[in-house]
């Protein structure tokens, strides 16, 4: 009779073998720096809800699916402060502040340039987790697709496009003179 | 240099600069730490995760109004000290986020939830979402603490929403904390008041809600 749920075997089993992707996908999501943390409470939360997992399906999109939701709140929170205006008959929106870049990559520190550096950041999540999981894992653009949960091809349209920012991104900074 | 060449070196220069940048981990680290979620060590875990102060401060908030919203939960005559409009802004994004890490659906809400019926149970009066609104209603929110309100999973569109309603004699005029990246929005309908909670300003969506 096939497990109900993941055991404590199965589960760190499958933290070990994805942990890698999961990382590269956090530090696409939230930036390097917090890439580990949210791999474990990615294992934390996933263990708690591990009665939610169909044994026999895909694991490791399972886990993108709650590091992804889990870094979004974590971006969510870094973003401009938002204040409640209560509006005493009508709904009320919120005027949204002009956004800078979610994530940051520190450049000295991570050994990239600053091209790169800045051009990885001004990318959306999504793209900058196509291009990573494609360039540093090896991910096909199909295993691509299920940890993000999207079509196979708009995972290789984002990577593409990617390529072709962070190209611009070291085109703009070549030396004068240099025909572009 | 041709066109090309400038890109296929450029390509070279950025995946030996991203390998380097973004190599992960040994497989055994993350093994170490599923060992850690699973059998916890007496010392807690490795690395405290960036989510804990705000789960703590939340906590916090929930044991502090727990007995008051116990009181009011039970009681709307109570004496007991109703919760402020901080205090609810704290409870309900730490339940939008719990529902958001379950992807707003499965296990945290009730796709029978009969949202008229429930409001005429617990309001006496019927509320419900006009006839080809482009709002629908996921479910019931049954997780977390919300201060005695009643919480709805809906979506409007893609977007998904908490929407929390309470009478308007008890509403605290609720404010968000700073720094939760959330949009919130208020309509009076009737006696009651509804709140929707997103990611982004949800204008005409309460709008949608109508008492029947």
């Amino acid at each position: 009779m096939a497990p109900e749920t993941l055991g404590p075997d199965e589960f760190t089993t499958a933290i070990a073998r994805h942990g890698r992707s999961l990382w590269v996908l956090g530090a696409a999501w939230v930036g390097r720096d917090d890439a580990a943390d949210l791999v474990q409470e990615t294992a934390r939360v996933a263990w708690q809800r591990r009665t939610d997992f169909t044994p026999g399906s895909d694991v490791r999109a399972w886990l993108s699916q709650i590091a992804r939701h889990v870094g979004a709140n974590w971006r969510r929170r870094r973003g401009p402060v938002l204040v409640a205006d209560v509006d005493s008959e009508c709904e009320s929106p919120v005027a949204p502040v002009a956004q800078s870049p979610d994530v940051r990559f520190d450049a000295d520190g991570l050994g990239l340039s600053d091209e790169l550096a800045n051009g990885l950041a001004a990318l959306s999540a999504s793209a900058r987790a196509c291009l990573l999981l494609h360039v540093v894992m090896d991910h096909s653009f199909g295993e691509i697709a299920s940890m993000l949960d999207i079509p196979e091809n708009t995972a290789a349209s984002h990577a593409r496009r990617a390529r072709i920012a962070l190209r611009a991104a070291l085109s703009s900074s070549a030396p004068v003179g240099e025909v572009r | 240099m041709s066109d090309s060449n400038r890109e296929h070196e450029q390509d070279a220069r950025i995946d030996r600069e991203l390998r380097a940048a973004f190599a992960p981990p040994s497989a055994s680290a993350f093994a170490d730490a599923a060992r850690d979620v699973v059998t916890p060590r007496g010392g807690g875990p490795r690395r405290l995760p960036r989510l804990l102060p705000i789960a703590l401060a939340a906590a916090a908030l929930l044991l502090l109004a727990w007995p008051v919203a116990a009181g009011w939960l039970n009681d709307r005559s109570s004496t007991s000290e109703p919760l402020t409009g901080d205090q609810l802004g704290a409870m309900w994004i730490a339940a939008y986020e719990d529902a958001a890490s379950r992807g707003f659906q499965g296990g945290c809400c009730e796709p029978s939830f009969d949202l008229p019926q429930a409001c005429l149970d617990r309001f006496a009066c019927r509320i419900g979402v006009r006839d080809e609104a482009r709002v629908a209603i996921a479910g019931s929110y049954c997780g977390l603490e919300t201060g005695g309100c009643m919480a709805i999973i809906a979506r409007d569109g893609a977007l998904p929403m908490c929407v929390y309603v309470l009478p308007r004699a008890s509403d605290p005029r609720v404010t968000l904390p700073a720094g939760s990246g959330l949009h919130l929005s208020r309509r009076k309908i009737g006696e009651l008041v509804l709140y929707a909670l997103a990611p982004e300003p949800v204008t005409g969506s309460l709008a949608q809600f109508v008492e029947l």
